[in-house]
């Protein structure tokens, strides 16, 4: 954005001083669209969860600023309101869709693959024009700019982003599968287009890209896990009926399945629930539909496990422990849990208040979910609030009710660990220094073994020319 | 609303009137019989630890149920005992007058009361754990059971124990007889 404002004349200038003072939003560029246009672009912004990282929480709609932290640094959301001075209000729709589609700013600069272009990329030509009709016409200008991403070496030249869009993206809109329903290919499109599900679902590789062959079969999100989502019956959502994820992506939560935490809960709070159900199903479709990825280590699907326990014959009518420290785990649960999830860990009547057996977030082995919801809680609109216990419990005793849980009502083949704790409540993503070191020595290193390679070529050539003149 | 007003006038109360003797006589035969036959039951339930039979013989006469919790039992037997050490005596002394005279357990305090016995403070000590789980008073007061005390769960089906919740936000509102808000 710093090439447009250098460029700027000075009445130019004086002009957007002026109307910065009068605070009049100046209109995006002119951009006839009608009311069903305009709407459409709306549901696919919110299908497309832009909010998720263009809406600072708390603040004005997508005028950017939220850290999205990566292996490699922060890369700061940009502010993507008409905003003529900050946003995007100069974009052309050309330029919008080389954004989106693309990857590449208005200034020719690349974006970062935090932005999920890569996903984007299978938006239709009519949607992506929506979507810009949306934003010009619909959106909030804010004149603020978020601060600029600052990244190590060399990921702070934008340029080397070329290579990796060369080796990861296919710039390819989405063409529907004539051998499949009308279902199954909305449900697709949604998938892999808007809803850029993969962005968090599929694993990425060593440079930070979805890994094709392992489409949808669960990754990492910061320290967040977000879980294999393919057709297989233990792994995935084989077992999951199309209602079940449909209420899970509607509501949140599916009866004696699972509940959204973390950052599908905003998924679900921003975009899914506001999906209609037609295309709910689509998207359930199409995931019971995708191929099955398996790891041998699922031997049951994650929601079926545990059973009703509880151990209030041991701390009834005892004493707690002086030291919090050594409180046993049911007596942790029992301050802490028990009010809400009941004293087996059934949930309540109403089933409002989640069972905590059948749960998939205590059935599979990484456990870093559950460790985040007890420490930071779970808040979902409209009315879901777990409170976060951070405050309240110390890394010895989240550690000591982990283990509480999963022995007695998830996978006991899973751990806990107190440093595993100690990370999570520590919260920003540790970053990877291998990845930047890795990267930075590339980056001396390969210019040197091109010139090295060059120069055994060149010293060949010369010698075979001696040899070939000497005989 | 309408039916506060228009309460209907309560019937007039005779304390003093004889109730009908025969009748009476019935009713604590047939209850005292029911409650009785429950003994047997009681004698041969397993027990943890026999010392602890006569307790639990005498805990189903007295709370009327002939299945207890051999666990919970224990558990508050053993709290019994602890705050008196005299309880496991006393215990099969009480079993041992309910079975020899056949005591009504409805007219069982009164009797123990009007005889002015040693004993009359054993069956709310043994009722009071089963019911409330709690063993012992004052600063010694305990509270053994919660959840699985009788008073919580013979109503465990539609009510929870103080602390629980019903459900989601604002459902302690409705009454709970009308079951849980699926909506």
């Amino acid at each position: 954005m710093r090439r447009p404002r250098r460029r700027a004349s000075a009445p130019a200038w004086l002009a957007l001083a002026i109307s910065s003072l009068i605070g009049a939003a100046a209109p995006g560029p002119s951009y006839a669209a009608d009311a069903d246009t305009i709407a459409r672009g709306k549901y696919l912004a919110i299908a497309s969860d832009c909010t998720a990282c263009h809406t600072l929480p708390g603040s004005k709609p997508m005028a950017g600023g939220l850290p999205i932290e990566t292996p490699i640094g922060a890369i700061i959301a940009t502010n993507i309101t008409p905003s003529k001075t900050a946003g995007i209000g100069d974009y052309t729709l050309e330029q919008f869709s080389a954004a989106l589609r693309k990857g590449i700013r208005r200034d020719g600069q690349m974006l970062y693959p935090a932005m999920p272009y890569t996903a984007y990329a299978k938006l239709s030509d009519e949607d992506v024009a929506a979507l810009y009709a949306y934003f010009m016409n619909s959106v909030e200008p804010v004149d603020q700019k978020p601060v600029e991403t600052k990244l190590p070496l060399p990921f702070n030249i934008r340029l080397s982003m070329a290579a990796w869009n060369l080796l990861f993206l296919d710039g390819k809109p989405f063409t529907p599968d004539a051998s499949q329903s009308a279902e199954w290919n909305r449900g697709a499109y949604l998938v892999r287009g808007p809803a850029h599900c993969g962005a968090c679902h599929t694993p990425r590789n060593l440079l930070m890209a979805e890994q094709a062959s392992k489409e949808l079969a669960g990754g990492d999100v910061g320290f967040w896990n977000a879980p294999n989502v393919t057709s297989d019956a233990n792994s995935g959502i084989g077992g999951w009926s199309i209602d079940e994820l449909v209420a899970y992506m509607r509501d949140g939560h599916a009866a004696a399945k699972a509940q959204a935490g973390g950052p599908m809960a905003e998924a679900v709070e921003n975009s899914l629930r506001f999906l209609t159900d037609p295309d709910l199903r689509a998207i359930a479709i199409y995931l019971k539909s995708t191929p099955a990825i398996h790891d041998p280590a699922d031997t049951r699907p994650a929601y079926m496990w545990g059973g009703p326990f509880d151990d209030l014959a041991s701390i009834r009518g005892v004493p707690l422990p002086r030291d919090r420290d050594s409180w046993s785990g049911a007596q942790i649960y029992d301050a802490h849990c028990a009010t809400c999830h009941q004293d087996k860990g059934q949930g309540s009547f109403d089933g409002k208040l989640p069972s905590l057996l059948h749960n998939t977030a205590l059935g599979t082995t990484n456990t870093n979910n559950v460790v985040a919801v007890i420490l930071q809680g779970l808040h979902r609109q409209p009315d879901v609030l777990m409170p976060a216990f951070a405050d309240a419990l110390s890394d010895k005793q989240v550690a000591t009710l982990g283990a509480y849980l999963i022995e007695n009502f998830g996978n006991p083949a899973a751990k806990v660990t107190v440093d595993q704790v100690k990370t999570i409540r520590a919260g920003a993503v540790a970053t990877n220094s291998n990845l930047v070191l890795i990267a930075q020595a590339a980056t001396v290193a390969v210019p040197l073994i091109v010139i090295a390679l060059l120069l055994i070529w060149i010293s060949r050539r010369r010698g075979r020319r001696q040899d070939a003149s000497g005989s | 609303m309408e039916r506060r007003h228009s309460r209907p006038p309560l019937p007039t109360l005779r304390p003093d009137a004889s109730p009908d003797p025969l009748r009476r006589a019935l009713l604590v035969g047939f209850g005292a019989t029911y409650v009785l036959s429950l003994v047997p039951f009681a004698w041969a339930q397993a027990v943890p630890d026999a010392a602890m039979a006569p307790f639990m013989a005498l805990s189903a006469v007295l709370v009327g149920r002939p299945s207890l919790d051999p666990a919970q039992a224990k558990r508050l037997y053993d709290a019994l005992a602890a705050n008196d050490p005299g309880f496991p005596a006393a215990a099969k002394q009480l079993l041992d007058t309910v079975e020899q005279r056949k005591i009504d357990p409805m007219q069982l305090q009164q009797t123990l009361n009007d005889e002015n016995s040693p004993l009359k403070d054993l069956p709310r000590q043994v009722v009071t754990a089963w019911f409330l789980g709690i063993v012992g008073s004052g600063k010694n007061a305990r509270c053994v059971a919660f959840e699985t005390a009788l008073n919580a769960q013979v109503v465990a089906d539609i009510l929870k124990p103080p602390t629980y919740a019903y459900g989601a936000y604002g459902s302690w509102t409705r009454n709970p007889a009308e079951g849980p808000d699926h909506g």
